[in-house]
């Protein structure tokens, strides 16, 4: 791992979807973590340090929304952008995201993995 | 017209009037005296000058004005001459006369004629010691000028005087020889002589006031008598013009011609006639008198004419305003000439009469009444005894409603929901035990209260006035009103922690009293909406986690097989490429067809199309187009569009559920056109419907008749649909139906097999 890698941390329990992000974002060149839940989410923001988060919301022990319930609680988090990628697809779910300071919020099944990669690129290319 | 004079003016004028008399009389009085004693003045002088002019002058001059002279023959002659004026002159009331001569500044007597032996006499060459300066200076007078004069009256021993005194005078040579005085008593001068003279005036004055006074009061008393007969006069003239009905004299002539000689000035009122026409000829009054009425009339003035007692009728009068009612009362008289003549009054008793008419109508009503009271009566008795048997039966028929109700009440008892029977006043007629639970409160502390004062409800967190209430709905509209859990209505009593959501229904009961609104009653249906609302919220859920774990499989499917096709793991032989592309197709289609199961449960459940903005439908329509023209130009479709009108037709909606619609018509439109069709695209607004119109016209396999009424069923295709395209899904339609009906539109289509299709869905605009 170079010094310039950044860092992805994939918030994801689904093993298969988990695989796909590992194998596209480390294809691009980004160091990726893996969390299983959102306890073990918000333990690995504090000791990973990652430069973005891609955040499932349909998570064992705590979901999605508690881990962002839980970044917005502390400020030196709030400079990492948390990308909700999920497959819950209602607009109530999207707006709570949003206002608990998801900076995006995408639907899986709406989007090919590649355009998935591009935007998660983006955010490094600026 | 007389201005009477007030009663001090009255007296004033009178005092001056006997003062100016009175003061006239003085004047005169005092000049006539004055003349008067003037007059007698000069005669006295005249008189006094003769006597002197008897004496002989000639024989003064031998006197020596002493007591020898008593001896002188002159002085004798001179007093017999004086004794015989002296008696001669008592009739003139004169007392003494006697000659003096002035002598060193004293009076000195010369010949008196009182007699010797008289206390009074006075000797020759005696003094007159106290004579009074006016005598002295009239003597001197006389002494020296030869001027006659009268003195002032003057007291001196002799009495209260006045004394005319002369100068005797010597022809000869005219010298004064002697002076003659000739004393009166003065106040016999005065009350004889003068007074007198004042007694005529002064009575003419006595008289002149008394005359004056008699005058003025007869005059008084006459003008009093005129005024007042001219004041009763115009309250007389003022009776007769303001009496209701007139005042007439009226004539019969022995040649049967009629007259009203006089009449009162309301006479146009009684009659409409003026007093001028019916002077002469009274026939105009005839005229006015109401045909059934004349021949009645004309013998009532007969009979009054031949018994000459009084006339006294009630006629009626034709007049411009209507019929109306007069009575005429008056007293006939026979005149020298031949002639009647009636004096009397006629005035109007319509009102009267009405009313008379009025009260004998009501009479013989209450008496009409009275008997039919009496029938009823009669006939109470004899119901009396079927009424009897009639509460027996109704007394049988209750007991059996009492059962029914008894049932009802269980029924209403045991119900899951709250139930409430209101009255038009919002009273609580009947409540059940689980409304009684909702609200908190015992049957006794609730029933026959207002709800208003126990319950308030609250819609999205405000209080809803009493008029917004849905109960108040349904009392004007007469209409079940339901409320659902999107209205977000909660109720709030005093017994609750906090506001209970609730979802209710009211629906009118005595329907058929529509017009006495005051009996309608409503009953109230309330539903606990926390259950409904779990139960929505647990279907929310469940829509979430379906979504969620169809969709995630499906995305590992979609990403692999995007993964293999992109060749970044390693290029795949041709056929491998395609295997990969039927994986990758086969989840597109899945992922559709999840896409419309969600969507139509979220319609179904409403959670979508609450989002509304303002859409241009040619701007929509071409967006489809644009997605959609791959597929046509695949076909070599030609698309056509039509709007009724220029200007852009802007409907206010979700914009995801319109395009949903839109959309889906379209690509079946595509999808069931063979290649080279026609597809047209129309919207108008229908204003009188106050909606738009949106129709997807197509020339495609059309719908056979068998599949029509089930077209819009989930998961149905028409035959000819499954031989053109075997793998649809059966949903494009029941979904576009279930989001036309969520937002109040309606959705039908026009059909003929192998000829086309065209479906219709409209906007409501308001």
């Amino acid at each position: 791992m170079s010094e310039n890698q950044k860092r992805v941390l994939i918030v994801e329990d689904d093993q298969h979807i988990s695989k796909v992000y590992e194998i596209q974002l480390a294809k691009e060149g980004l160091f990726t973590i893996l969390a299983r839940d959102g306890e073990e989410a918000v333990k690995m923001v504090e000791n990973e340090k990652p430069d973005l988060i891609i955040l499932d919301l349909m998570l064992p022990k705590k979901d999605g929304f508690w881990v962002l319930e839980e970044m917005r609680k502390n400020s030196k988090y709030s400079k990492i952008p948390i990308l909700v990628i999920s497959n819950l697809g209602q607009k109530t779910d999207a707006a709570r995201a949003l206002e608990l300071g998801a900076t995006e919020y995408l639907v899986k099944i709406d989007h090919p993995i590649q355009e998935l990669v591009d935007r998660i690129n983006s955010y490094f290319k600026k | 017209m007389h201005r009477p004079l007030s009663k001090v003016n009255k007296y004033l004028f009178f005092l001056f009037g006997l003062t100016v008399i009175f003061s006239i009389g003085i004047v005169y009085v005092s000049k006539v005296s004055k003349n008067e004693e003037k007059k007698i003045r000069e005669e006295m002088i005249v008189l006094t000058q003769t006597f002197a002019d008897i004496l002989d002058s000639q024989k003064f001059k031998n006197l020596q004005l002493n007591l020898s002279d008593k001896e002188n023959q002159d002085y004798k002659d001179i007093r017999e001459k004086l004794l015989e004026i002296g008696r001669l002159n008592k009739v003139f009331g004169i007392r003494w006369i006697y000659t003096i001569v002035p002598k060193d500044g004293q009076i000195v007597f010369s010949v008196d004629s009182i007699p010797n032996d008289s206390p009074d006499y006075s000797d020759p060459g005696d003094i007159y010691t106290d004579a009074s300066l006016n005598f002295k200076e009239a003597v001197d007078k006389a002494w020296t000028s030869g001027i006659s004069s009268i003195t002032e009256p003057y007291t001196d021993k002799w009495g209260n005087c006045i004394s005319t005194v002369v100068p005797v005078v010597d022809k000869e040579n005219n010298e004064t020889v002697s002076v003659l005085a000739s004393d009166m008593d003065y106040k016999l001068f005065y009350q004889n002589k003068i007074n007198n003279t004042k007694r005529l005036p002064i009575l003419i004055i006595i008289f002149s006031e008394i005359s004056f006074s008699v005058v003025f009061f007869y005059v008084l008393y006459l003008l009093r008598d005129k005024k007042e007969l001219l004041e009763k006069n115009i309250i007389l003239k003022q009776y007769v013009e303001h009496v209701p009905g007139i005042f007439f004299q009226f004539q019969i002539f022995p040649d049967g011609r009629k007259t009203v000689p006089y009449v009162s000035k309301r006479i146009w009122e009684i009659f409409e006639v003026t007093k001028e026409e019916v002077k002469e000829n009274a026939s105009k009054i005839f005229d006015r008198v109401y045909g059934d009425d004349l021949k009645e009339f004309n013998d009532s003035i007969k009979n009054s004419m031949d018994t000459m007692k009084e006339w006294d009728h009630e006629f009626r009068v034709n007049l411009s305003r209507g019929i109306r009612w007069l009575r005429g009362k008056s007293r006939p008289e026979k005149l020298s000439d031949g002639s009647f003549l009636w004096y009397g009054y006629v005035t109007d008793i319509t009102e009267h009469k009405e009313m008379e008419l009025e009260m004998q109508k009501k009479a013989s009503q209450i008496k009409q009444e009275i008997t039919e009271i009496e029938k009823a009566n009669t006939k109470l008795k004899e119901n009396r005894e079927s009424i009897l048997s009639l509460m027996t039966d109704m007394a049988k028929t209750k007991k059996s409603l009492e059962v029914d109700d008894a049932r009802m009440k269980t029924i209403i008892s045991s119900m899951g929901e709250g139930l409430i029977i209101l009255d038009r006043q919002y009273k609580i007629t009947l409540i059940n035990p689980k409304a009684l639970e909702l609200l908190g409160y015992e049957e006794n502390e609730i029933l026959g209260k207002n709800l208003y004062d126990v319950v308030k409800f609250i819609k999205s967190k405000k209080e809803i006035p009493v008029k917004g209430w849905p109960i108040e709905k349904s009392f004007t509209d007469n209409q079940i009103i339901t409320t659902s859990l999107e209205d977000d209505i909660s109720i709030k009593t005093e017994r609750q922690n906090s506001p209970l959501a609730v979802t209710i229904s009211v629906a009118p009961l005595n329907s058929e009293l529509k017009s006495d609104q005051n009996k309608a009653n409503v009953v109230m249906v309330i539903r606990d909406a926390n259950k409904d609302r779990e139960l929505d919220r647990a279907k929310s859920g469940f829509i979430s986690t379906a979504s969620h774990q169809l969709r995630t499989p499906l995305t590992t499917i979609r990403w692999y097989s995007e993964m293999l096709l992109s060749g970044s793991y390693g290029m795949l032989n041709k056929s491998q490429i395609d295997l990969a592309k039927e994986i990758h197709d086969g989840v597109n289609r899945l992922y559709q067809t999840i896409n419309l199961l969600l969507g139509i449960s979220r319609i179904e459940s409403g959670k979508t199309g609450k989002e509304k903005i303002p859409i241009d439908l040619t701007v929509i329509t071409t967006e489809v187009i644009r997605e959609l023209s791959p597929s046509m130009i695949e076909k070599k479709l030609v698309y056509f569009s039509f709007s009724a009108q220029t200007d852009p037709i802007v409907v206010l909606i979700d914009p995801v559920s319109l395009r949903q619609v839109i959309l889906n018509l379209f690509a079946n439109a595509i999808r069931y056109t063979n290649n080279n069709g026609t597809i047209e695209g129309r919207w108008l607004v229908d204003k009188e419907n106050k909606e738009v119109v949106y129709s997807v016209r197509d020339n495609g396999i059309g719908i056979p008749v068998v599949a029509r009424n089930r077209i819009f069923s989930k998961f149905f295709r028409a035959e000819n649909a499954i031989l053109k395209i075997p793998d649809g899904t059966g949903l494009g339609l029941a979904f576009v139906k279930d989001i036309v009906t969520s937002w109040g539109g309606r959705v039908w289509f026009e059909t003929e097999e192998g000829k086309g299709t065209t479906f219709f869905f409209t906007i409501p605009t308001e």
